[in-house]
């Protein structure tokens, strides 16, 4: 008897996760990898900094980052800067989706996050933690490190591949 | 196509076609004399030149653009809370002017930010955010009715848009480059996705006679 409901409470749990894998499969962080990521140190004054990084998707579906937070920022936006009528703007993503077996490039003038307010004037060096999101399970805890950069900026993108 | 004299004939056939193809390109530049490489930038047919306002630099001293400055300037117009392409475009400014100096006989070239956005960006703010990316540039900015009568001589519109429930507005503007003469006026454009290497080149070309 004892025997039959432990068979029963294992094949009950079993269920119950393939249920939850299913279900979860496109909020999973697990598969994403995340590569280059940085913050470039805001200039005097500016109190809007961008970050950018690599996220590499080595599953076969489309995965999606939904949010992003930290201690070191009030507030985490996914945003793309854009050709529009009046020149250079910023659009509001409300999430990020990386195709299947694909990268996705965060990148100077492409698509970034905006870090607002944030928490202390941070320098070239420092290292700033970042969770990214996928859903309300599960999350991709980053480490940004802040970078001052000059001659690398430009359209000079460093593409690796894989 | 598994047959081997097939597949020979083929690649012979398309080699032979390439061939052609890159000595009729060699010939027709050799007769026609094109230009090895074309700019990028794009050269007015005549300067034209800037309007005649008084603007004020980043020290807070007025710049009459009626008055010729005597030297070449790359103007960038931009917004100090801008996140991604004015420090991005900046820094590469900064790296450009550096690669200039270091070229004998190129001539210097001022690199000039013009801020859209006075309500935010006062002298003292441009004076420091400038300075970040290089200790020569030029921070340049006045009444958004000055603003306003540059952007529209310069052919480069530019929007403040709505601030979002925190304050915090994003300003919309070209990323392009002007190339402006001694003379105060315009005398190439260059639009982006910008490289430091090809600015380099073709401002050395383009300011030495």
């Amino acid at each position: 008897m004892i025997k039959q409901s432990l068979n029963l409470i294992v094949l009950m749990s079993l269920i119950a996760l393939i249920g939850c894998t299913n279900k979860d499969a496109e909020s999973d962080c697990s598969q994403l990898v995340v590569e280059n990521s940085w913050i470039r140190e805001a200039p005097p004054g500016s109190t809007v900094l961008a970050g950018y990084l690599l996220i590499k998707n080595t599953s076969n579906n489309s995965l999606k980052i939904t949010s992003a937070s930290s201690q070191a920022f009030g507030r985490i936006e996914f945003h793309q800067t854009t050709q529009g009528s009046n020149g250079m703007k910023m659009q509001l993503l409300p999430e990020l989706e990386i195709a299947a077996n694909s990268t996705l490039h965060l990148q100077p003038g492409g698509k970034h996050m905006m870090l607002f307010e944030p928490a202390a004037e941070y320098k070239n060096g420092e290292k700033l933690n970042i969770d990214l999101r996928c859903g309300s399970i599960n999350s991709i805890k980053t480490e940004f490190p802040v970078k001052k950069t000059m001659e690398n900026s430009g359209t000079t993108h460093h593409h690796h591949q894989h | 196509m598994r047959n081997p004299v097939l597949i020979f004939a083929t690649v012979l056939a398309a080699g032979s076609l390439a061939l052609g193809l890159w000595s009729w390109q060699q010939w027709t530049q050799t007769v026609a004399k094109v230009p090895a490489k074309e700019l990028s930038a794009t050269v007015l047919p005549s300067p034209r030149p800037l309007p005649e306002i008084i603007l004020s630099n980043h020290n807070g001293e007025a710049v009459d653009l009626g008055i010729a400055s005597s030297r070449w300037g790359l103007w960038f117009l931009g917004f100090t809370h801008c996140p991604d392409v004015c420090p991005n475009t900046l820094g590469m400014l900064a790296a450009v002017r550096k690669g200039l100096n270091a070229i004998d006989g190129a001539k210097k070239i001022d690199m000039v930010f013009v801020s859209v956005d006075p309500a935010r960006d006062s002298t003292e703010k441009l004076k420091s955010y400038v300075q970040y990316f290089d200790s020569e540039m030029i921070g340049l900015t006045g009444s958004q009715q000055d603003i306003d009568t540059l952007t529209q001589s310069l052919y480069l519109p530019y929007q403040l848009d709505e601030p979002d429930e925190n304050g915090h507005y994003n300003v919309e503007h070209s990323g392009a480059l002007v190339l402006v003469n001694p003379d105060n006026a315009v005398h190439a454009y260059f639009t982006p996705p910008h490289s430091a290497q090809t600015l380099i080149t073709e401002l050395k070309q383009l300011t030495t006679p």
